[in-house]
């Protein structure tokens, strides 16, 4: 897999926010997809029990069926607040 | 016998007694292969062993990218553990996933017992080192391993392990998760160690001291900030969470009369938007009101001796 996809969270404005904020929290996750025969799928939103392929704007996509779809890298937004690492939690010197 | 010569096994093991190991578990995974391969540590010492069935995907998290690649087993491996093992005389195992109120959450269940059995049986191995970051790790804690060098950490005794949100770089790449803080301090312990005693050496009692110390210098922050705003917090998930299980319910309610493609759309659809709205909110609410996590350690005097 390629290395964070960063995007402007207007490009997939048929996807509702909160999905967004939870994508950049890091709890589910949105790929960027490639494959033959993807027709309309160009993202992948996995969460822990399911797939979900979503268009160019960010609409789900149905009828994926037979699509062989690869994920290329995860995709976060922008212009959306992600966590900060833990390690900046912490301030005791070691 | 130092853990970084080339005869220790790494061992990194996330069973489920579901289809799917959960997502943030798997990141956790990576977190720790990428420290210890940032570490210096031969990827053909590391085996990563991830129960479940949607392989793609945890090939794709777990492991690296190409052209170093490692290999991600099932269960499967464990039949030939005792003669993969014959090569190294250390092994370490990370225990991932949840806990259950008997052992590691498994199909069947990971009894304490049958975790000190296995590593009984493999032997080559001279000592070993069993981290666990599940619920209700402290079930390991006690157990009759004073005349082995088995060695136990745990993240907390006999309640839940927290996580947290985090950004890291995990195989050079930026990523998102909820990661467990108690593991989290382990794996930056081995990609950076730290003597802790002063003692000169680098031993499985400096990781110890120094993720059990971080771990509740770091909740004891979360735990400020998340109660500070509860309020407000809960206020926001009880607003979007009814305003969703309305539209839930009316989905419902129209696919009971009839079968109608774009309404079971919109229930699947909102369906993940609720339980996620709720997983997100069940963490914000365990971290603000939750006591204190309480890492342990057990067999300290092999742990003294055991270096890095």
């Amino acid at each position: 897999m390629k290395g964070a996809t960063l995007i402007n969270s207007r490009e997939l404005f048929l996807l509702r926010r909160s999905f967004k904020e939870n994508v950049n929290q890091g709890i589910i996750n949105l790929y960027l997809t490639s494959g033959e025969g993807r027709r309309k799928v160009f993202y992948a939103l996995v969460t822990d029990d399911k797939v979900y392929y979503l268009s160019k704007r960010g609409a789900f996509v149905q009828n994926t069926e037979g699509q062989k779809v690869q994920y290329r890298s995860p995709v976060f937004f922008k212009d959306l607040k992600r966590p900060m690492s833990i390690e900046n939690l912490a301030d005791v010197a070691t | 016998m130092s853990l970084r010569d080339d005869r220790t096994a790494w061992v990194f093991f996330l069973t489920s007694s579901g289809q799917n190991p959960e997502t943030r578990h798997m990141k956790d995974i990576a977190h720790g292969v990428s420290c210890l391969l940032d570490a210096g540590i031969r990827k053909e010492s590391i085996f990563i062993i991830v129960d479940g069935n949607n392989r793609k995907q945890i090939n794709a998290i777990c492991s690296p990218p190409e052209p170093s690649t490692i290999q991600v087993h099932t269960l499967d491996v464990l039949k030939d553990a005792e003669t993969i093992l014959n090569n190294f005389n250390s092994l370490v195992i990370f225990v991932f996933g949840h806990g259950n109120v008997r052992g590691i959450d498994s199909e069947p269940t990971i009894t304490p017992h049958m975790l000190v059995s296995a590593i009984r049986r493999c032997k080559s191995i001279k000592q070993s080192v069993v981290f666990l970051a599940i619920c209700y790790a402290g079930l390991f804690r006690y157990m009759p391993v004073n005349n082995d060098r088995i060695v136990m950490l745990g993240g907390t005794e006999l309640q839940s392990s927290i996580a947290t949100f985090t950004s890291e770089k995990v195989y050079g790449i930026e990523d998102s998760w909820i990661a467990d803080i108690f593991f989290y301090y382990v794996f930056r312990w081995f990609k950076s160690p730290v003597d802790m005693d002063g003692d000169g050496l680098l031993t499985i009692m400096d990781c110890y001291k120094y993720a059990a110390l971080l771990t509740n210098d770091s909740y004891m922050k979360v735990k400020i900030r998340r109660y500070s705003s509860l309020p407000k917090t809960i206020k926001k998930y009880e607003k979007k969470m009814k305003r969703l299980e309305q539209i839930m319910e009316s989905c419902r309610m129209v696919l009971k009369k009839k079968e109608i493609k774009a309404y079971r759309d919109l229930l699947d659809k909102t369906t993940v938007e609720y339980r996620t709205m709720r997983l997100s909110r069940d963490n914000d609410l365990s971290i603000a009101m939750f006591n204190q996590q309480d890492p342990w350690i057990m067999n300290a005097f092999p742990a003294m001796e055991i270096e890095y």
